[in-house]
């Protein structure tokens, strides 16, 4: 007699490392009877649904580093299985040394959600991380997005992509960062100074995008998304491809992305050459061999930015014309896909060769070899329809060598030490604005981290040494520049980290970090129209110095989490934009004159987030970023300081949300709604500031995903709502709240087909 | 094996994609006015021309403008010349503005009554374009004469001077005597 079997049975739990109990992503968790499996998320979780009960099930877990385990099962209802994976000699210790030494550093730091992850890959860098508390956006428009570390951007975050820190203008506040976030299976913000790892200039953090790992089991896998918007008329896909050839040693990786947007709308009109083209490709490879590791990564990246045309503005009084009127002047109020003048045009190309050899089963060697082409191309209004060139580019060639030792677990402590080398050549030729230079850097540092489980603490510190050496030359009618300068600084960090239990920890973490003044700001002479500035370099500056402390507690529960973080940085030397009293008289007018100019500077703030379980698959969360910054300025009489106000300093924000997660399916399937508040900044400098900042607002959204299964594969459906009551409403810091108003609702849709 | 063909097809994707990243581009082409010259002729073989120079572009040294000086109780004719003195040969930018007149206008705002503008000059619709115009002193005095030129004016407007995007906006001092 044949009984109807009941298959709806789920087995789910996580997999830790049978040493150091951590969670273990990337865990394949296989079911050989039904052919299906599953990848453990960051948190080490796996769920296998719709199994039968009364059937015996043979379980299998791999992970590239442990030995694997096979539990047979025979289920009577939904259970939960945790599985302790250990290490075993036989394996290349090389990948084994790979995942200790990338231990999570000892300062705060904010990984992207899976969730927020796949619905912001589809538009820009900014959009993936804009949801972690203590992550602000610098906008122009909504287009190019750069981002601010508490309260920090540009020349003080660096953004890195697997492993190569990228190098182009950005000291420009219109420079949107050349990364695609396709590229990334992993994205964390780091808070504080991120010198010592990251090198000159990360004094207010990092950015941080990794690759998935290649895939592991012999054969053909990867993912293809598509995704459209309903604001812009927009589309992207994009897809990835991982083959690992037989025998395991050799794996590549090719992947894609296409995008292609039209005109963005505002709630009243439309915002007029907001369109956007983009076109990337990256290639990987992999190879071990014995003692050695090779890994080759080529990635090229390629978009066509339009600008707004009403933001485009002759000189101050058609700029106090755009401030007073209510609709933006000189606007094609209509939708179209046409990208005209004016528009960015911009390049990105990265070669990247890295090498591991293991010395000794605690030792290992590393070399890196980066090579970084960025072409910047601005197409500005002009006067001549058969003009097709550009009125400005930019050109940087970036050359690197990073050579480290590193070891192991020895007595507990594990680090190492390198140096590292780079060359950099920028070109911009007639443009102007901005010289020519040739850098010569280099970097020596050591970095020792101590750990001893189940011992609570953790201790890391680290010392490093950066020198550059630039030689700027620009003849021309407009541009005579012809000198050498050199800047050398130690920088440095000591971290701590206590577990009060299994859940709750503290981070505090201290550094010290500096950044040479960037050619702008030594060198630059001329207008900035958007700004209604004229800007000019000074060539004196001294490097800036940042001591930046936070502490964090952090509460890591099995269904939530909290974590909150003090932090306050203070930097000697804090190099901005000083108005002067006198005006530049120009052929468009006068324009305020504005020197660059240095003066201490203090940054506090506290960034919190939660994410708490209610009932059923039910969900809070909440997220809070405050903010003080202020420079000490010396009185006008007197001996004496005061306070003022930094300009373009990230209002108080806040967020909070319901979510609702379904238990059967898994962590991929949601209901989420998340209101967002942002005050206005009431604390700006007393002048220099053509407009009040706008008032604050309030934006809701919605996301919803689920996960379906089909065959040995997964769909992902996911569909977003931002501006859902298509709220008017300004931002202080995109440079366009002078001409238009952000974009109304958008809504959209992404599928995400992943093939084992 | 048909999965690694699929594999296959992604790479000419790639390809596209190649290095061209070895050679300096300096093919940018900036629009610099740097010269303004107002061009004036009239009774008694009159023939003068006023400069607004700023060579050096934005910054650097500061421009330099000439006085206008004019007789009393004169009538003028005055031809408005722009360029750009910073590229050798000097280029011409009167030429391009008259090719572009649809989407030009000159404005000119004297600061007083010490001399009056008109101007009768259009564009290629028939639209105001004032690249020539013509003076009228009266009695001796001075002030001074606001010259723009407008790119992209809404030309039908009550106030064409408020719309558009400045391309240059100079003001001469003027010396009736």
């Amino acid at each position: 007699m044949l009984l109807a079997q009941d298959c709806h049975v789920a087995l789910q739990g996580h997999v830790y490392d049978a040493d150091t109990r951590e969670p273990l992503a990337y865990a394949t968790v296989f079911v050989l009877e039904t052919g299906r499996g599953v990848v453990t998320d960051e948190k080490g979780h796996y769920i296998i649904p719709n199994l039968c009960e009364q059937t015996a099930y043979t379980v299998e877990v791999r992970h590239v580093e442990c030995e694997h385990q096979t539990r047979i099962v025979r289920l009577q209802e939904h259970t939960t299985l945790d599985i302790l994976l250990a290490h075993t000699a036989a394996l290349e210790e090389v990948v084994i040394l790979e995942k200790a030494l990338q231990l999570k550093a000892a300062q705060a730091q904010s990984e992207v959600s899976r969730a927020d992850l796949d619905a912001g890959q589809g538009t820009h860098l900014g959009e993936t991380i804009q949801k972690l508390p203590g992550v602000a956006l610098l906008q122009t428009g909504a287009t190019i997005a750069k981002p601010v570390i508490q309260g920090l951007h540009s020349n003080r975050v660096a953004i890195v992509s697997n492993n190569v820190v990228l190098e182009g203008q950005q000291w420009g506040a219109e420079h949107g960062p050349e990364v695609d976030p396709f590229t990334a299976g992993k994205v964390t913000v780091v808070k504080g100074a991120a010198g010592l790892r990251y090198g000159v200039g990360a004094i207010a953090g990092a950015v941080v995008l990794e690759p998935a790992p290649l895939r592991e089991t012999a054969g053909v896998g990867g993912w293809v998304t598509t995704g459209l918007n309903t604001n812009g008329r927009g589309g992207v896909a994009a897809g990835a491809a991982d083959w690992r050839l037989p025998g395991r040693n050799l794996a590549f990786r090719l992947q894609g992305t296409v995008k292609r947007s039209g005109n963005l709308r505002a709630p009243d009109y439309w915002l007029g050459n907001t369109g956007a083209a983009e076109l990337n490709g990256a290639l990987l490879a992999e190879w071990k061999s014995g003692h050695w590791q090779h890994q080759f990564a080529l990635s090229s990246f390629n978009q066509r930015l339009g600008v707004l045309r009403a933001a485009h503005v002759g000189n101050l009084s058609d700029l106090a014309a755009a401030i007073a009127a209510d609709t933006p002047r000189n606007n094609t109020n209509r939708f179209d896909y046409a990208i005209n003048r004016p528009y960015q045009q911009v390049r990105h190309q990265t070669l990247r060769y890295n090498a591991v050899y293991r010395l000794h089963e605690k030792w290992k060697l590393n070399a890196q070899y980066a090579f970084q082409y960025n072409h910047r191309q601005e197409y500005d209004i002009v006067r001549s329809a058969t003009n097709d060139r550009p009125q400005i580019s930019f050109q940087l060639w970036t050359n690197t060598l990073n050579l480290s030792l590193e070891h192991f677990a020895i007595r507990h402590w594990q680090g190492g030490l390198g140096v590292q080398g780079i060359h950099q050549l920028n070109f911009v030729g007639r443009g102007g604005f901005i010289p020519d230079y040739n850098t010569l850097g280099g970097a020596i540092w050591v970095m020792e981290r101590w750990r001893r489980p189940p011992d609570p603490w953790e201790f890391e510190l680290g010392l490093r040494y950066d020198f550059r050496r630039s030689q700027i030359t620009t003849r021309g009618n407009l541009f005579d520049v012809d000198t050498t300068v050199q800047f050398g600084n130690l920088s440095g960090s000591a971290g701590a980290i206590y577990h009060f239990s299994k859940t709750w920890s503290a981070t505090l973490h201290s550094g010290y970090a500096w950044r040479p003044p960037q050619v702008n700001e030594l060198f630059a002479r001329g207008v900035h129209f958007a700004a209604g500035t004229y800007e000019e370099g000074r060539a004196g500056l001294q490097s800036e110095k940042a001591w930046n402390s936070n502490l964090t507690l952090a509460w890591n529960g099995a269904r939530g989490q909290c974590s909150l973080t003090g932090y306050y940085n203070r930097i000697a030397g804090f190099i901005y934009l000083e108005p002067q009293d006198y005006a530049v008289l120009t052929v468009r007018g006068a324009f305020p004159a504005y020197l660059y100019n240095q003066r201490d500077a203090i940054l506090r703030g506290l960034d919190a987030s939660a994410s708490l379980p209610l009932v059923g698959g039910l969900s809070l969360e909440a997220r809070a970023a405050i903010l003080r910054a202020h420079s000490i300025a010396p009185d006008s009489i007197g001996e004496g300081s005061h306070r003022e106000w930094l300009p373009l300093i990230p209002a108080d924000r806040y967020q909070g949300g319901l979510q609702w997660t379904s238990r059967r399916s898994g962590p991929n399937s949601y209901v989420r709604l998340l209101s967002t508040t942002v005050l206005q900044q009431d604390r700006v400098p007393t002048f220099g500031l053509l407009a009040p900042p706008p008032p604050a607002y309030f934006l809701f959204s919605f996301d919803a995903a689920h996960t379906f299964r089909i065959g040995k594969n997964t769909l992902e459906a996911g569909l977003h709502l931002r501006n859902l009551g298509n709220a008017r409403y300004r931002d202080y810091l995109n440079f366009f709240r002078f001409f238009a108003d952000e974009p109304g609702v958008n809504a959209g849709i992404r599928l995400k087909y992943t093939f084992l | 094996m048909h999965k690694q063909l699929a594999f296959y097809l992604l790479l000419p994707v790639f390809a596209a994609l190649a290095f061209s990243a070895c050679k300096k581009d300096d093919k940018t082409e900036q629009e610099l006015i740097t010269t303004i010259e107002l061009h004036f002729t009239g009774a008694n073989n009159f023939n003068q021309k006023f400069y607004w120079k700023d060579l050096d572009g934005d910054g650097g040294a500061a421009p330099t403008i000439d006085t206008i000086v004019l007789a009393p109780n004169a009538t003028l004719n005055c031809f408005t010349h722009v360029y750009d003195e910073s590229k050798n040969p000097t280029l011409d930018i009167t030429e391009e503005i008259e090719a572009e007149s649809a989407e030009h206008l000159f404005i000119y705002n004297p600061s007083s009554s010490v001399v009056e503008i008109t101007s009768n000059s259009v564009d290629s619709n028939g639209n105001a374009f004032r690249i020539s115009t013509e003076w009228k002193t009266t009695a001796t005095g001075a002030g001074s004469v606001r010259v723009r030129l407008l790119h992209e004016p809404d030309k039908s407007a009550a106030d064409p001077g408020a719309t558009g995007e400045t391309d240059f906006d100079v003001t001469f001092p003027v010396v009736v005597r």
